[in-house]
């Protein structure tokens, strides 16, 4: 392609035209030229990198840092805590990580000073205590002089924790630390109960203002009561609570303004 | 009786033809939409070098057929998705029909004159060119030089086929 000069196309259209690709075509065009192999390398083409299931090495991690995605998605994927911290620490703009049913060995380096400010987080389905959540959540106990002590993850919109060991203890926890969540996940955690939700959604907490979605389907210790913690946020629209034998229609009158989400296997009577 | 005056602009082409352009087919050419009320004054046409005549011909027949058909909603989903499905028979028919030359002379006057929708779907069709082919195959379709030595390539396929789906 001689750098593209002498081609009818400029690199501009080109990167329009790989930008329709998928992963395996990128990787055959990357294959064709040293041009090619430079512009389809580009991290605009790369938003998301799924390597969901695999088994990862060392030339995943070498690829996954050249690349520099958005998006990176591990779920169920075979990686150590090593291999994650060393990626963390180079793909300093990462936004989306799935680390979903990963083992709690490797999620637990997300606690260190390194870890990119993450918008959304998805670490459900983990053996994850209140303990290591705290850790996660809090200010790293590695930072450097100069850096500001709070959470890497106070930028964080979305935090998927279904099917963990956390309980209330947690919850209480992260009106401190993640000011800006939008959408929360605790669906499946069975240790959850209404004092839980009502530390969380404090009058005064930053998430009680900040809170569009919640999850709770399968919490089996919440009841209608929590529907008067709900009362207190400004911004929440929907409650997913499939699975809750102890929530009733009650709750729908206590929040009007709030969607409560049901699954068709459990009926709302 | 007489006729209904349709506001036109002129172009002229690399070989010196002027074309006598529509307003409402002008007003896609995005380059052109700060300057169409100087164009509409003026008597002069517009020189475009870079773009020959068949290429404009192209160019007028493929706004004209678009005409009121409005484009579907870009959103940053669409944008990321990876499917060509999107092009009309119509349009893969249209793009296809003059060979490889013709359609880059048309995507490069698209982007020359900033037509978003024509620009869009001739780069998508020119991706399913590249689709389920083999570098070889790509090389030969696209006329590239291989510039990597055999050990090069080895140590590409190697590096990077752990990303395919």
């Amino acid at each position: 392609m001689n750098n593209g000069k002498n081609h009818p196309l400029c690199r501009e259209i080109w990167m329009k035209i790989f930008a329709h690709l998928n992963p395996t075509s990128l990787v055959k065009s990357l294959g064709c030229c040293k041009t090619w192999n430079r512009w389809c390398m580009h991290h605009t083409l790369w938003k998301t990198i799924n390597l969901s299931g695999k088994y990862i090495y060392q030339v995943h991690l070498i690829g996954i840092v050249k690349r520099q995605p958005s998006t990176l998605i591990l779920k169920s994927s075979k990686l150590t805590h090593k291999q994650l911290a060393w990626l963390l620490a180079r793909i300093p703009q990462l936004k989306t990580l799935s680390l979903s049913s990963c083992s709690w060995a490797v999620v637990s380096a997300l606690g260190f000073a390194v870890c990119p400010l993450f918008v959304f987080s998805d670490i459900s389905w983990i053996t994850m205590s209140d303990e290591q959540f705290r850790d996660i959540i809090r200010p790293p106990a590695d930072r450097h002089p100069g850096m500001v002590d709070i959470s890497r993850l106070h930028k964080l919109k979305h935090l998927s924790v279904a099917g963990t060991e956390i309980s209330n203890t947690s919850l209480s926890e992260i009106p401190n630390h993640l000011i800006s969540l939008e959408k929360l996940d605790i669906s499946y955690c069975p240790r959850m109960t209404d004092d839980g939700i009502r530390q969380l959604l404090l009058p005064g907490n930053s998430v009680t203002q900040s809170l569009i979605a919640l999850d709770i389907s399968g919490c089996t210790k919440i009841t209608d009561r929590a529907g008067d913690s709900f009362q207190h946020c400004t911004q929440l629209q929907t409650v997913k609570m499939a699975s809750s034998p102890h929530i009733s229609a009650k709750i729908r009158k206590k929040c009007p303004v709030v969607s409560f989400i049901t699954q068709s296997s459990f009926q709302i009577t | 009786m007489y006729k209904k005056i349709v506001p036109q602009i002129k172009l002229e082409t690399y070989e010196k033809e002027v074309f006598e352009i529509d307003l409402d087919i002008a007003k896609k050419f995005g380059k052109l939409v700060p300057v169409l009320q100087e164009l509409l004054n003026d008597d002069k046409p517009l020189t475009i070098k870079t773009i020959n005549s068949g290429t404009l011909k192209k160019i007028i027949t493929w706004c004209t057929y678009h005409k009121g058909r409005s484009p579907p909603p870009e959103d940053d989903d669409n944008r990321m998705k990876h499917s060509t499905e999107e092009v009309s028979s119509w349009d893969d028919k249209f793009l296809q029909e003059d060979g490889q030359a013709a359609l880059f002379d048309l995507i490069s006057a698209a982007h020359t004159l900033d037509i978003d929708g024509l620009l869009d779907v001739a780069c998508k069709v020119v991706a399913t060119m590249i689709k389920g082919k083999a570098p070889e195959e790509i090389r030969k379709v696209f006329n590239i030089k291989n510039d990597f030595t055999q050990q090069e390539e080895d140590q590409v396929r190697k590096e990077n086929d752990w990303c395919e789906d």
